[in-house]
Formats: structure tokens, C-alpha cells, sequence
């Protein structure tokens, strides 16, 4: 048998019998060594799969081909991402949507901020944590505009040598702030707040956090 | 002796002409002009981090990226997060601009913003606006 290509070892590999094929992993690493036809008829007939466990000297594995890659990557956002929401708005009723949307997320926690003077200091007070900090702006807020708000949330961090925040303008977004949208390293969510544009909101911002 | 900072939002170069008199008024005082409010922010954070805000801060009402205005409360909120003196603010604003929002800052004082085809007699105008804040911060101003 060949060595090896990836570790140098020369030892028997472990075999995984398909129907048509046989493949050969090295019982090392793991590499493939090998791609061979069945030396008997039986495994030739064989339409069923039969899965081995690969073993190496320390550890026996699972059997690698009882998963697919997207059983093994299907983890939702939800289950890693951890950090704080800060949600800029000053309309009621999207408060109530993103808060339910949030509720899904244990690991993030989600603040509301009606004014930007608010948001800003809710953001420097994120400064020092580990965790990451996402920043929801409502395009039709009245207070403090969102590009306005968002060029000074990069301008502090900028200042104060800070982790940048992950910033969404959410609502309505004429074409002219899209070219302000991407100076600020922001994405937009366009369209009237729902409970669909609010999951939305939750997932990017979880996705991110991750 | 420690160099003070006069911070200012300049999107029409006047920097240039206030330089020289600023020097001659006070050698300690140094003048940094930014370009855009969001530079304004940047620079003001960055001196209250080093714990020498800026003495004076000169803010026009209208300047891109972000407005004199919310310039003006965003450096009142930085200070307060941060725990430092409050710079003393001049707002310049247009003739045409909205009310007079300055004193809702505290330690500001808005004056009409001169023309921009005049730059050298404007820069005269706010080297005196800035030594008479300076002469009230130190006391020896007039009340």
C-alpha cells in the first residue's frame, strides 16, 4: 500500500464499502489514499452502503459518512451568537415588533434607544465589552437622522480607538444615502417594519454576532 | 507647557488665515481644523481620551456628513460618557438658520456666520470670538 500523502503513514487504511466503489482513508489522518473497485462480488451487489468506523491509534471516530456537510454546518444563528442589540427608533409599534423578534435569541440582548444622543452613549458603553454590539437604526427617525447618526457612532469609535460596531438602517432608504450607507461599512434592510422585516433584522444582526 | 487645542470644523480653509493670530495671542494654543463634522467628532474624541479636550471648539451649522447641530450634542454626550470638561463651543450659524439652540448646550455661544467670500476678515472675526471665550474661561473676562 502507498503511503500516505498527507502524513507519511504506511499502515492498512480503514475502508469505506460503497455499492460501486470502495474508498480508502488513511486510519491516521483521515486522508483519501485511495479509490478502488470491490475485490469481491458480494460488495459489488451490495446497493446498501455499509459505514465503518475509522479508527486511529488515539481516538476511534463516528462514521464520517453518517453526516452531510449541511448536517454538520445546519447550527442555527441562535445557538452561537451572543452580544447586545441596540434598537434606534422612536416609533412604538417597531419597538414591539424587533422586541419579539429578539425574544428567539436568548444570548443577545436587545435595548431601545429613542433618541441618538441615547444610542450613542448606549454604544460607548459597549465599548469595553468582549462581546459584539450591533446597532439597528431606523431610517424615519426624526431626532437624530440615521446617516447622520451613523457617520457619529464610526466618527467615536474612530476617536476612541473602539471596536467598530455592526450597523443596520432599517425603513425606507432613498438612493442618495445608499452611497452614505456604505461609507459607514452598513447594510440596509429596505421596506415598513413587519414582523417579517423584524426576523429579518434579528437573524442579520445574529448571523453577525456569531 | 502642555499645548491647548482650538478644535474647528473649517470647510471653507480659514484655518489658514487664524493660524498666525492665534499664535500671536496665545503661543500655547494650538489651532486644528477638520474638514467635515465627522472628523470634528473624531478629533474631539480622540483629545477627550487624552484627557486635554479641546479648550474652544468652532462648529458652522452647515457641514457634510454630520450637522453643526448634532456635532454640538454628540461632543456633550462623548464628555459626559468620558467624565471630562465641557469644551466651550461657538456655533456658527447662517443668518437664515434655524432658532439660536446653543444655549441648551451650555458653555456655547452662537454668532452669526460672516461671508465666505471674505475669509481673511471672517478668520479675524473668530480669532476675536474665540479669544474673548478663552478670556471668560480664564476669568478675566467682562460678564
Amino acid at each position: 500500500m502507498m503511503p500516505c500523502t498527507a502524513c507519511g503513514y504506511s499502515g492498512e487504511p480503514n475502508r469505506l464499502n460503497f455499492g460501486q466503489f470502495e474508498l480508502a482513508i488513511c486510519a491516521k489522518c483521515g486522508f483519501g489514499v485511495g479509490l478502488a473497485q470491490p475485490a469481491s462480488d458480494a460488495a459489488a451487489v451490495d446497493a446498501e452502503p455499509r459505514i465503518e468506523k475509522p479508527s486511529t491509534s488515539e481516538v476511534e471516530l463516528s462514521p464520517t459518512s453518517a453526516f452531510t456537510v449541511a448536517d454538520l454546518t445546519e447550527a442555527s444563528a441562535s445557538a452561537n451568537a451572543s452580544g447586545q442589540a441596540i434598537i434606534v427608533t422612536n416609533d412604538e409599534e417597531t419597538y414591539g415588533v424587533i422586541d419579539a423578534a429578539f425574544n428567539e435569541f436568548d444570548a443577545i440582548g436587545c435595548v431601545f434607544a429613542d433618541k441618538g444622543t441615547g444610542a450613542i452613549e448606549l454604544v460607548m458603553s459597549r465599548f469595553e465589552s468582549p462581546d459584539s454590539t450591533g446597532v439597528l437604526i431606523d431610517t424615519q427617525n426624526d431626532d437624530y437622522s440615521a446617516v447622520e447618526l451613523g457617520y457619529a457612532i464610526r466618527a467615536i469609535e474612530t476617536g476612541l480607538g473602539a471596536k467598530k460596531s455592526d450597523i443596520i438602517f432599517f425603513g425606507e432608504v432613498d438612493s442618495a444615502a445608499e452611497v452614505d450607507v456604505r461609507r459607514i461599512g452598513a447594510t440596509i434592510e429596505i421596506g415598513s417594519i413587519n414582523d417579517q422585516l423584524a426576523v429579518r433584522l434579528a437573524n442579520s444582526i445574529a448571523e453577525r454576532m456569531i | 507647557m502642555t499645548k491647548r487645542h482650538i478644535l474647528m470644523a473649517d470647510p471653507h480653509g480659514l484655518a489658514e488665515f487664524m493660524k498666525p493670530a492665534l499664535a500671536k495671542l496665545n503661543p500655547n494654543l494650538e489651532l486644528l481644523s477638520v474638514a467635515d463634522g465627522a472628523r470634528c467628532i473624531t478629533a474631539h474624541a480622540k483629545l477627550c481620551n487624552a484627557k486635554v479636550p479641546p479648550l474652544v471648539t468652532v462648529i458652522p451649522d452647515e457641514i457634510d456628513l454630520v450637522s453643526g447641530r448634532k456635532v454640538a450634542i454628540t461632543l456633550r454626550t462623548v464628555e459626559r460618557k468620558l467624565g471630562v470638561p465641557a469644551t466651550a463651543i461657538i456655533y456658527l450659524q447662517s443668518e437664515s438658520g434655524d432658532a439660536d439652540e446653543s444655549k441648551q448646550w451650555g458653555r456655547a455661544v452662537s454668532i452669526t456666520r460672516g461671508p465666505i467670500d471674505q475669509p481673511k476678515r471672517e478668520a479675524m472675526r473668530l480669532i476675536k470670538a474665540i479669544a474673548k471665550v478663552l478670556s471668560q474661561l480664564t476669568g478675566r473676562g467682562r460678564k
